[in-house]
């Protein structure tokens, strides 16, 4: 075919990818019913399938242990169901910070910082460059094999200076065609709908180009795929593709490949730009989450058959494997087929260079040259000039860098290796941000130090163990590196680590740097202390759910400026058009006169905020607008972090309140139970002092008359006596007291609840009846009882109730009257549960305010008969008390001069 | 993660995990080894068919429970 | 220094211990007159005139120190000499709440020659 042919198809279907995006932006709003919807949304996704996809599938299908080109695509189809969560959890994340990139998003997770942006923004640079040039290499072998279809082409494709001059050329011309497709405008939220338009449309067209040539693989050549794979049987080393074969295909390895592949669908950065960048809607990920894996599953079905139609006529190793694709079409001689596959390919390249460049330099104008600028001071000191044109500059020029740098690397390095391998090197550049991101999502422990460390570990391990011995290989370093491990240790050979043997140095690679990084992740997380800033961004990050209200409504009070210096800014930055038009909708919705207006509130301070960190990402625009915005602006993140210090501060005094409060109630306890002991106190001095009282009065009469005994030994016999008499009587007395005192103790201690037996109360009476009646007879007093027949059963302690009615008798003798005694007793069941003595005296009775007294200690009425006070004055109390410890009660009936009958009750025992 | 449940149904997300181990599992050794490379189903490799069936059954399975209101 | 017998006056609400005093003042030739709550003693005081009281403090109802507070505001009564009969311990207040002029106190179970020499020492002297 003359190049000129394939030259013009080549330009004319650029063109028409211009076109498409450019219409697309010049009409936004039939362009968005394009463009914003989840299939295209689901195609764009598909950007993941590049040169390597086209080409490089088929060449590794076709080698040994080929079976492993799908682990490129097992990844993607495997986490697909987790993106719902994870995926929409990033877009919700970037949406409400306004993040434009993959380095963006991990420097503000952690602590918007601007040194692991740069970090970010580097590995993903020398990550991403292999990558882009082997889609240089792709588009200019198959541009070269097309114009060269004779048999020369063989020799053509090993044409070193024929090769250059094409690489070259389309270099150049992808990266006019990104500057066009990126840079026309500054975009605040970096979206860029004509470029996504024309992403869809590529996909579609190298998907359609794809089935072409593999329909006419399958059913052209051959029969269908039944015979295809009949006669690829037949040869055995063919057929290897069929299974996994142990020596060549190893778990490892598989497990290996598919990992990179699930981060790299998440992570690559036109990846990350596509799905969450230029998403429009987090819920289209719900139908991408199927789509996009039928895509693949679409693209993947005819792989093995080219792979094997290759191999069954190109034995032998002819032609590249890589080129099939081509090379088959063109040995049939369909050269409008061959032109369809390699705008296929020409499609698929573009796509991902176009995306990637922008992507990468996305990050190196807003994490890396930026911030340079603003620290060196450059930027604000400039106080004239439209400094958004500046930012596309800045932009332009990374763009040529890259392309620049890839078109060496690819000159230097991508002509020694396969389009997969390569690859594969680039993923696992961009594997080292799986730690970080999934810290950045899901572990707020994570801090920014543990991420530096993480990140930085990885790459270097990266760098180590592919970087390098690629370089190696292609004889840019010496050999010996690989051979005899570095500086000569063979414990740090690239591809056997530590010793560790592994048949794929891919998997070797990514094992090492992700167990590295990982671990250094965790472990200087947990280490380090995060800043507060940082400590909020996770809280925003990884509880994304608490606050996706519109962030307006939580900005707070404190955040004013000139609203001068804010539209300065927004000049500056996003050009005077565009900042225009933002102050013109924010004026018009708050209905603001602009002119007019001298401060900026927090409002607009933080739409400014957000606009900016569109255009030169989020830590620069929070330093630039810190410098212009008066006191402290609380932002709502700093207000977060204000919120979890306050948070921490009530849980504290709230934990010291309860603290008090425990604290006072125990203090009232101890209160409480002091004044207790002071009563006690009280009650003890008391009783000790009747005590003591009640003693010393005997006392004192024993004393004197003793005295008086001793002293006049001739006294009259009646005298004496009376006095001997007397002194025996008052010692009973003490011994009285003594012995109730004791009781008292006895009583008191409660000490006698635990000797209760069931007994006859009916017996016990009587037989405390019986004891006193001979004093009963001696005092000539008349007794009349009423016992019942029965027994009357009480649980309780005999002596005591022995006592009791003691007591009430011995009371009853006392007070009744004293010519004429008569005391009356009656004992009986009033109730099924109760019984009650009753024991009657007719003495002088008790006056009505004296009857409570009666029962309480030391108080004691006059006996009629000897006119002073009878007993101890504790008898009935040691009664009353008794009475209560067995659940019974006493009371007292009685009016003056009508005697007095005492009433004592105690619950009846039933078994 | 008790966050979510506002997001979308805990019950999705179990699911949804539930699919990517299911798959995980399936898509990886040893299973994937089961199938030699003598094994033919109309023709077409074991292995294809079996990695064509997962594949499409992750699909409808992924389509199906995103599509549960 | 009057030839007449001393007029004694016993209160005390304990007959025993009134017992002992009534003997010991007999047998010193004082002339004695007894008397069991302070109701009483008020009563005996003003029919008997006595020179010397010998006053229980420790009485129900009223006790020694308002039996003394009482004679006090008659004028007869004014020169009488009263002996305290008091517990230890808890008076202390009340005595210091009724501290008109020395007072004499002795306290119980007392000593029944002191009690004596007192009484003879008032009736001497006066």
């Amino acid at each position: 075919m003359s190049t000129s042919i394939i030259i013009i198809s080549s330009l004319v279907y650029l063109l028409l990818l211009f076109l498409i995006a450019y219409l697309v932006d010049a009409y936004p709003k039939k362009g968005k019913k394009l463009v914003d919807n989840p299939y295209t949304y689901a195609l764009s996704l598909a950007v993941y399938c590049t040169a390597w996809t086209f080409y490089g599938s088929v060449g590794k299908a076709a080698s040994p242990g080929g079976i492993t080109f799908l682990c490129t695509y097992i990844g993607p189809v495997l986490i697909a169901p987790l993106w719902i969560f994870i995926l929409k959890k990033i877009i919700r994340i970037s949406k409400s910070q306004g993040l434009t990139s993959i380095a963006d998003f991990i420097s503000s997770r952690y602590g918007k910082s601007t040194r692991l942006g740069v970090v970010v923004t580097l590995v993903s640079f020398f990550g991403i460059v292999p990558y882009i040039s082997i889609q240089l290499k792709a588009v200019s072998s198959s541009f070269g094999i097309l114009t060269n279809e004779g048999k020369e082409w063989n020799e053509a494709l090993n044409n070193a200076s024929f090769y250059d001059e094409n690489a070259f050329i389309i270099a150049v011309i992808l990266t006019i065609f990104t500057i066009f497709f990126g840079t026309r405008k500054l975009d605040p939220n970096e979206r860029h709908g004509g470029l996504v338009a024309a992403i869809a449309f590529e996909s579609i067209w190298k998907l359609f180009a794809f089935l072409a040539i593999g329909i006419f693989v399958t059913y052209g050549i051959y029969n269908g795929f039944g015979d295809l794979f009949s006669k690829a049987y037949a040869h055995p080393e063919i057929s290897s593709i069929f299974s996994f074969k142990e020596s060549e295909v190893d778990s490892w390895t598989w497990t290996w490949l598919i990992i990179l592949s699930m981060t790299a669908i998440l992570f690559l950065p036109r990846q990350f730009h596509v799905a969450v960048v230029e998403n429009k809607d987090a819920n289209y990920v719900d139908k991408a989450a199927w789509l996009f894996p039928l895509y693949l599953l679409l693209i993947n079905i005819f792989v093995v058959p080219i792979a094997c139609g290759g191999l069954l006529q190109f034995p032998g190793g002819e032609v590249e494997a890589d080129n099939f694709v081509l090379s088959l079409p063109l040995y049939y001689g369909k050269d409008i087929l061959a032109l369809i596959v390699y705008l296929g390919g020409l499609s698929a390249a573009t796509s991902m260079v176009v995306v990637a460049i922008i992507a990468l330099s996305i990050m190196i104008s807003n994490n890396l040259v930026i911030p340079l600028l603003i620290r060196t001071g450059i930027v604000q000191e400039q106080s004239s000039g439209d400094l958004s044109s500046r930012l596309i500059t800045i932009r332009r020029i990374s763009i040529i860098v890259i392309m620049l740098v890839a078109y060496i690397y690819f000159k230097a390095v991508g002509a020694g290796f396969s389009l997969v391998s390569i690859g594969l090197i680039s993923f696992a550049a961009i594997a080292q941000f799986m730690p970080v991101m999934l810290g950045a999502l899901y572990w707020k422990e994570a801090t920014e130090k543990g991420a530096m460390a993480g990140l930085l570990t990885g790459a270097f391990i990266w760098v180590v163990t592919l970087a390098i011995p690629t370089m190696a290989e292609v004889g840019l370093l010496s050999e010996n590196i690989i051979t005899e491990g570095y500086f000569g240790f063979s414990v740090l050979k690239p591809y056997a680590l530590f010793g560790m043997e592994s048949s794929d140095h891919i998997a070797h690679a990514a094992f090492w740097s992700l167990l590295l990084n990982t671990g250094m992740f965790i472990g200087v997380s947990l280490n380090t202390v995060p800043k507060q800033i940082e400590i909020t961004q996770a809280n925003l990050f990884v509880d994304i759910k608490k606050y996706t209200k519109k962030g307006s409504e939580y900005e707070l009070v404190k955040r004013e400026a000139q609203y001068r210096d804010i539209e300065n800014l927004l000049h500056r930055f996003l050009g005077k058009k565009t900042a225009q038009k933002i102050l013109t909708t924010y004026a018009k919705s708050e209905n603001i006169n602009l002119e007019k207006l001298k401060t900026a509130n927090a409002q607009l301070v933080n739409l400014a905020e957000s606009h900016l960190a569109g255009a030169i990402g989020t830590a620069s625009a929070k330093f630039l607008l810190a410098s212009v915005v008066k006191e402290d602006p609380i932002s709502l993140e700093e207000m977060l972090s204000i919120l979890d210090e306050t948070h921490e501060v009530i849980q504290y005094s709230k934990a010291l309140e309860k603290k008090s409060e425990e604290l006072l109630s125990t203090t009232q306890q101890l209160k409480a139970a002091n004044e207790q002991l002071k009563n006690f106190d009280r009650l003890k001095a008391d009783f000790i002092t009747t005590v003591t009282h009640e003693l010393r009065t005997p006392i004192t009469s024993i004393k004197a008359l003793s005295k008086i005994l001793s002293d006049n030994k001739d006294l009259d016999t009646d005298k004496r006596t009376e006095f001997l008499n007397i002194i025996v009587s008052e010692s009973e007395r003490i011994a009285r007291l003594i012995n109730q005192v004791l009781d008292l103790e006895k009583v008191q201690s409660g000490r006698t609840k635990s000797d209760f037996k069931v007994l006859d109360f009916n017996q016990l009476t009587q037989l405390a009846f019986k004891s006193l009646k001979a004093l009963f007879k001696e005092k000539n007093i008349e007794c009349i009882t009423a016992f019942p027949s029965t027994e009357l059963l009480v649980e309780g302690n005999a002596d005591r109730l022995t006592q009791v009615v003691v007591n009430l008798l011995s009371n009853a003798i006392k007070f009744c009257d004293p010519e004429e005694g008569k005391v009356k007793i009656s004992l009986q069941a009033e109730s099924p549960n109760l019984i009650v003595l009753k024991v009657s005296d007719n003495g002088a009775g008790i006056p009505l305010e004296k009857q409570q007294l009666i029962f309480e200690q030391f108080t004691q009425l006059n006996s009629q008969r000897t006119g002073k006070p009878a007993g101890s004055g504790l008898g009935l109390y040691i009664s009353q008390k008794i009475l209560k410890q067995h659940r019974g009660k006493i009371s007292v009936q009685s009016k003056k001069n009508q005697g007095a009958t005492f009433i004592a009750s105690l619950p009846l025992y039933h078994k | 993660m008790k966050e979510w449940s506002t997001l979308m149904s805990k019950n999705k997300i179990s699911r949804l995990t539930g699919l990517f181990l299911l798959g995980l599992v399936l898509l990886n050794f040893p299973l994937v080894n089961l199938f030699g490379k003598d094994q033919f189903i109309f023709g077409i490799p074991a292995l294809y068919i079996y990695f064509l069936f997962v594949w499409i059954g992750m699909i409808i399975a992924t389509a199906r429970i995103v599509r549960k209101k | 220094m009057s030839d007449k017998p001393t007029k004694v006056l016993l209160v005390d609400d304990e007959p025993n211990i009134l017992v002992a005093i009534e003997f010991l003042m007999v047998q010193n030739g004082f002339l004695v007159e007894m008397a069991f709550d302070g109701v009483e003693a008020i009563e005996k005081a003003k029919a008997f005139l006595p020179d010397i009281i010998v006053l229980d403090v420790m009485m129900p109802e009223m006790d020694g120190y308002e039996v003394a507070n009482h004679l006090r505001q008659d004028q007869a009564f004014v020169n009488t000499k009263i002996i305290f009969l008091t517990a230890r311990g808890t008076e202390t207040d009340r005595m210091n709440g009724y501290g008109k002029g020395a007072e004499i106190y002795l306290t119980k179970p007392f000593d029944n020659n002191q009690l004596v020499s007192v009484v003879q020492e008032l009736a001497t002297y006066g």
